[in-house]
């Protein structure tokens, strides 16, 4: 039992606590020049650097804004379908599709966004054939474009399997059903019922859920870099490749990068217990009704 | 559970549900398994100059081959040990059963692995592991113990406090302990913990690529220098390779357990936290 625990705690230490540790400590030092190659002794010329180069404040605009994005749109889309395929055909066929959906990694569909959305993509190669004339320029820019879509677009890809199966597992487990049925045999109709009565109830579960989604989606990386564009860039991507990919003297400021990124993951962890508290609470509160 | 209730959209609606899941899903299957096919993509054709199957020759041989193999090596070892480590550790952290204790345990989880990575990098470069399989390995494990301990630790419950107890009181250590509490309690999660363990490490790109220094291939690594090369269907076959394990394994759950929740992408890990996602 001793040597049981004694390890666990070693491996706990070792595993999480130090890399953790390691992480926010080194790159907090490092972007105030008390560690690494290029240490200069304490200062703030790299902070002010970072904050004066007009590229830290963009990059974390726009990773939020297409974190947020996506993250509203795989919701919504997964409440979508569990809504409408509340029909126990429909449902397992929708679950079925979703797990092919869910296990394709990032990675492979962020080619295949760019496969099919570039200027001479598959799909603009589809218009190619029906107009003769239509030319790759004539295409939209949908990928490593102002807006982001690409990016978004491969997020709520592999986002929507996921929200979407949890979303169903939660409204079998949970036995929503019921409530609707309820409602409708209070005289709500069919989509009114789930929509006012499901659709709440399955929001109070997957609050968690969504914190989660907007923390990764802020966290992407693998397909910013294939779809993103050079400036500005999401910031997995710019503490990346700030990191001495191109000039060793801009490492400190992929710290500066690093520890801000860090702070506003902290101010995310510090929201989880409030998010934590409202879904348990929520969750209890919406099963108040008790047996239906 | 067949529905009782009136079902929202009707017949029409339904189809047009799941062709637009199915359109929405299998897509991207049929566009990689299309562009493997074949090779000289002149713009405006749709379809390739050559139907050959150069592409997934090419898949299965030379370096290609040899980082599927690496890789799916490198997977394993990181299920194994992340999964047993993460027991051990969720057996501490079900004792104290502290709170600030499971936002540590998240903390890796949420972290961007090509951020971790950059700031482990010099870590690894001190205890002169970088641009090993074994600081790949380490890093990966972080991620991969983090994720079991927290699933894990989801599903001890006091009657199994009450159970340990008992086997205690009659004369058991810990190994009895193991066998007949431990173990019976996470039986139906191995599984899991070790699939999608398994997965984070194969489909890893940012730890493997900043740890790894290009020293460590796996595939994922040639699929990003495959599209970096504008190798379009040697990418597609490789996409396919790499999405294959992943394929099995979530139908294999699936088959098991129809609520398994499991994914590769993005949001990576979350899928196989569903209970505790639940629980909370």
């Amino acid at each position: 039992m001793r040597a049981e625990r004694i390890a666990g705690m070693a491996l706990l230490v070792l595993l999480v606590l130090l890399p953790a540790v390691w992480m926010v400590g080194y790159a907090g030092f490092y972007s105030v020049g008390l560690l690494g190659l290029l240490r200069t002794g304490l200062t703030a010329s790299w902070w002010w650097q970072a904050c004066s180069g007009g590229v830290l404040l963009p990059s974390l605009l726009l990773s939020m804004t297409t974190a947020v994005i996506t993250t509203a749109l795989c919701l919504v889309t997964g409440m979508l379908l569990c809504v409408a395929a509340d029909h126990w055909r429909v449902e397992r066929g929708v679950g079925v599709m979703l797990t092919l959906g869910a296990a394709l990694p990032v990675s492979a569909v962020a080619f295949v966004v760019l496969q099919l959305c570039s200027r001479g993509g598959l799909l603009a190669r589809g218009l190619a054939v029906w107009w003769p004339d239509f030319q790759p320029g004539d295409f939209p820019v949908l990928v490593n474009d102002v807006w982001s879509v690409g990016i978004v677009l491969a997020g709520w890809l592999t986002g929507v399997p996921l929200t979407g199966l949890f979303l169903l597992s939660v409204w079998r487990s949970a036995g929503l059903r019921r409530y609707v049925e309820l409602a409708e045999r209070l005289g709500a109709g069919a989509w009114r019922a789930r929509v006012c009565v499901g659709v709440p109830m399955l929001w109070r579960r997957s609050r968690l859920l969504a914190f989660l989604l907007l923390v990764w989606n802020f966290s992407a990386w693998e397909a910013p870099l294939l779809l993103g564009r050079q400036s500005p860039r999401l910031m997995s991507v710019l503490i990346q490749q700030s990191s001495g990919q191109y000039s060793l003297q801009d490492r400190p400021l992929s710290f500066v990068y690093a520890t801000v990124y860090f702070a506003v993951l902290a101010c995310l962890l510090l929201w989880l217990p409030r998010v934590h508290a409202g879904a348990s609470g929520g969750g209890k509160a919406a099963d108040g009704g008790g047996a239906v | 559970m067949r529905s009782g209730s009136r079902s929202a959209g009707g017949v029409i609606g339904r189809c047009v549900l799941l062709l637009s899941v199915g359109v929405l899903c299998v897509l991207p299957y049929v566009v990689l398994v299309w562009l493997s096919c074949g090779s000289g993509w002149e713009w405006p054709r749709l379809v390739p100059l050559r139907l050959d199957g150069v592409a997934w020759q090419r898949a299965f041989s030379g370096s290609n081959g040899r980082a599927a193999w690496q890789g799916a090596g490198l997977s394993l070892a990181v299920a194994v040990c992340s999964t047993v480590w993460g027991l051990l550790i969720s057996r501490c952290w079900s004792e104290s059963g502290s709170g600030r204790f499971r936002v540590l345990l998240y903390l890796p989880l949420l972290t961007s692995p090509a951020i971790a990575a950059g700031c482990l990098f010099d870590l690894m470069a001190r205890i002169q592991l970088a641009g090993s399989w074994l600081g790949v390995f380490l890093v990966q494990s972080v991620y991969g113990t983090s994720f079991a301990a927290v699933l894990f630790a989801g599903v001890r419950e006091p009657s199994s406090w009450r159970r340990e107890q008992l086997v205690r009181t009659l004369g058991g250590g810990d190994v009895a302990v193991w066998r007949h509490v431990v173990l019976p309690d996470v039986r139906g999660l191995l599984p899991l913990c070790l699939f999608q363990t398994a997965l984070l490490s194969w489909l890893d790109y940012g730890l493997t690529t900043v740890v790894g220094g290009g020293r460590v291939q796996t595939l994922t690594m040639r699929l990003f220098s495959q599209i970096r090369e504008g190798g379009v269907s040697q990418a597609a076959a490789s996409s396919l390779l790499l999405t294959v394990p992943a394929l099995v394994a979530l139908l294999l759950l699936r088959w098991r357990d129809e609520g398994a929740v499991m994914t590769t992408g993005g949001p990576g890990l979350t899928g196989g936290l569903r209970r505790e996602l639940e629980r909370m």
